[in-house]
């Protein structure tokens, strides 16, 4: 490998937010209210200079194909955010190949510019079932989410994966995204409370996935996976948070 | 004031009537033994770049001067009489004795023009109020780099600028800053209030020089935790040896900086007394156990003490949960060899690191570079109380005459790499030459750059200078 440059600019906490945006998003203001997601993440980045120092944030959508709407970026100098518009079904291996080829890119053109990159984080909202067939969003999700160090298979760069489920979101197959799903380093999934109104769920899961970063810039000085997520006591109204054993919402 | 017609013009920044809205300063302060106040002119070369220094609110204060103005030139030190310092201006640091004045031509040639401080203000230095002797005065040629005033200023006057010295701190910035660096309000600890922020020595042992600074970093500041960095420094009972420990205690930990002290105190007083010997026998195991029992019993009694849940039945790795501190250990000769080199061993656990610094530029790291050749970076260390299962080996080296050693915790670590980059060429500016004075060198371990917020400490070990 040809002399890397010395990575001693700023180290760096990816997050991506990856968002379902299929026709049934439109219904019950879910793509308006998650239409305020970054908007507000940037707010809150904006009152704290040490974690917007390190954040840097993406943005992909999905329903049929996906599309890149940020690459990583530092929120604070975007002059002008996307905004999220339906236009189809829900195909969940677009989403994940997408992202992977998005976080590849990313990551390699940050680590050569010097900068240190801690593993990525997603987010990723959905609010129904996938539209594609199962072994082909579960092979995408593998060659998104699997590893191995000793042999160097699998894709290295590989993202800490939360899902976030509204509506006619499948438990189970949420329950599957979780990634890690086992041990210390373990991710959760926030599911909305039955009968709830689905944006104001996806508010809840707006003020999680930001207190998320806010927290894991702050603890990203040893240990630990970079992203800490809230107790489950904390989590505001509306969603219940899952590791991926439980089975409390069969 | 001045008596009329005796002044040369003085650079006000503001009108004479402003001074009924100045604050109340403090009392002149009495002259003595003072040591002259730090020649802290910038790097030799002037690189690096100067930042400004912002005191809670996050507006900046542009700097008024070069850190380090005491005196314009050729201010022959002239003295006031006891009637002396006009009560309202902030009295100066003491006037430079003789030796420093010899120091001042060098130190005033390396710093920075400053536009702020027009040419006209020969004589409106600084003043000691209670120098009375007129040999002070006559020591005008010792003022040296600059001209002698055409009038100096009366006994009983004091032209002092009373903004020449306000804001006029200017932070070391290694590249970008980011808007954490001038955007932190510094929140103290309220659990732990007598834990100082920052701390520094600076000293000789045997013919060695020594610099050590623990600075609390952003991110703690901000947040309101205390500083979890520490270090120590110890002779050996012989003189032969300076002991030396550096610790980070592992920030998940809310009681870690008592962990850090265990490590940095008894650490060294435990080192210090086994090392006299030739050669010297260390029992790097058996020390490191101590220290784990150490940190476990500082935690229960301070969990003990706070009435927390049942401690007793705590796990060393429950333990550990509450403090940890990783660990780093130098011995180093206070005396130089045949050809001016001085011995070190050097043994750690934990992502504190060790370097010498050669020929003042080339980094030369004592450990694996952490994160060397991994695509992603990682934060997780083995620390104290947890014990690895074999202490690894101490690595011997020799710092030459002209090199100098350095032990620091990740939080500068970190930010240094692999010593080939800004950082390397800033530390390797400031360090590579003689050590400097231990306030600079504390301000040089706090440098600004973007995303780097952690504790940072940094020993330093100088061996005597090369000869010419």
């Amino acid at each position: 490998m040809p002399d890397a440059p010395t990575p001693d600019r700023a180290q760096l906490l990816p997050f991506y937010l990856v968002i379902d945006v299929s026709y049934s998003m439109v219904q019950d203001g879910k793509l308006d209210t998650a239409n305020k997601i970054v908007p507000e993440l940037t707010d809150a980045l904006a009152k704290n200079p040490i974690i917007s120092d390190k954040v840097r944030f993406g943005m992909v959508d999905f329903s049929d194909d996906a599309r890149v709407l940020l690459p990583l970026c530092d929120l604070l100098e975007q002059d002008h955010l996307p905004g999220l518009s339906a236009r189809g079904g829900t195909s969940y291996a677009a989403a994940f190949r997408a992202l992977r080829t998005q976080i590849e890119d990313d990551v390699q053109q940050l680590k050569a510019d010097g900068f240190r990159v801690h593993r990525p984080a997603v987010f990723f909202l959905s609010d129904g079932e996938p539209t594609d067939p199962t072994h082909d969003w579960q092979q995408a999700f593998r060659e998104l989410t699997e590893y191995d160090p000793g042999s160097g298979a699998g894709f290295r760069m590989y993202p800490n994966v939360i899902p976030f489920g509204v509506a006619d979101a499948n438990p189970k197959i949420m329950q599957s995204l979780i990634h890690p799903s086992t041990g210390t380093k373990a991710m959760k999934m926030y599911l909305m409370d039955e009968g709830f109104s689905p944006a104001d769920a996806i508010r809840s899961m707006a003020e999680i996935l930001i207190s998320s970063v806010l927290q894991s810039g702050a603890t990203m000085a040893q240990g630990g996976s970079g992203v800490r997520l809230p107790d489950d006591d904390d989590l505001p109204a509306g969603v219940k948070g899952f590791a991926a054993d439980d089975e409390d919402f069969l | 004031m001045s008596e009329a017609g005796t002044d040369p013009p003085l650079a006000r920044p503001y009108d004479q009537d402003d001074r009924a809205a100045l604050p109340a300063d403090p009392p002149p302060q009495p002259s003595g033994d003072r040591t002259p106040p730090p020649v802290s002119a910038p790097a030799a070369s002037g690189t690096g770049t100067w930042g400004t220094w912002s005191w809670g609110a996050a507006t900046s204060i542009s700097g008024t001067g070069p850190v380090g103005t005491r005196r314009p030139e050729g201010d022959p030190g002239v003295t006031a009489s006891a009637a002396g310092v006009d009560p309202e201006w902030a009295p100066a640091p003491a006037t430079p004795s003789e030796a420093s004045d010899a120091d001042r031509p060098d130190a005033s040639a390396e710093e920075p023009v400053v536009p702020a401080a027009p040419a006209g203000e020969v004589g409106d230095g600084v003043v000691d109020p209670a120098e009375t002797t007129p040999d002070d005065g006559a020591d005008g040629e010792a003022g040296g780099a600059g001209a002698e005033p055409a009038a100096p200023p009366a006994a009983g006057s004091v032209p002092v600028s009373g903004t020449q010295h306000r804001g006029a701190f200017e932070r070391y910035v290694v590249g970008d800053p980011g808007r954490a660096a001038f955007g932190v309000v510094t929140l103290p600890d309220a659990e732990f209030p007598t834990h100082h922020d920052v701390i520094v020595d600076g000293a000789e042992f045997g013919a060695l020089e020594v610099r050590a600074a623990s600075v609390r970093g952003l991110s703690h500041r901000y947040y309101g935790k205390v500083r979890q960095d520490d270090y120590g420094l110890r002779s050996s009972p012989s003189g032969d040896w300076l002991v030396v420990a550096v610790a980070d205690g592992v920030s998940a930990g809310r009681l870690s900086h008592l962990a850090a002290r265990v490590v940095a105190e008894h650490g060294c007083a435990l080192l210090a007394t086994d090392v006299d010997g030739d050669p010297p026998v260390v029992d790097w195991a058996g020390l490191l156990t101590r220290l784990s029992d150490l940190i476990v019993e500082t935690g229960r009694d301070e969990l003990a003490r706070r009435a927390d849940d049942d401690v007793t039945s705590l796990s060393t790795r429950a333990m550990a949960d509450h403090l940890a501190a990783t660990a780093l250990f130098a011995l180093v000769r206070t005396a130089p060899d045949e050809r001016g080199g001085v011995a070190a061993r050097v043994l750690g656990f934990g992502d504190t690191s060790a370097w010498v610094l050669r020929g003042g530029t080339a980094w030369e790291p004592l450990q694996a570079i952490k994160g060397a050749g991994e695509d992603l970076a990682s934060s997780a260390t083995p620390a104290l109380p947890l014990l690895p299962p074999s202490p690894g080996a101490p690595a011997d080296v020799t710092v030459a005459a002209g090199d100098a050693l350095f032990l620091m915790t990740d939080g500068v670590g970190d930010p240094l790499g692999d010593g080939r980059g800004e950082v390397g060429r800033f530390l390797a500016d400031c360090w590579g030459g003689a050590p400097p004075p231990p306030l600079q060198f504390a301000a040089q371990v706090d440098f600004a750059r973007k995303s780097y917020d952690d504790d940072r400490t940094v020993v330093g070990i100088w061996p005597p200078a090369p000869r010419v």
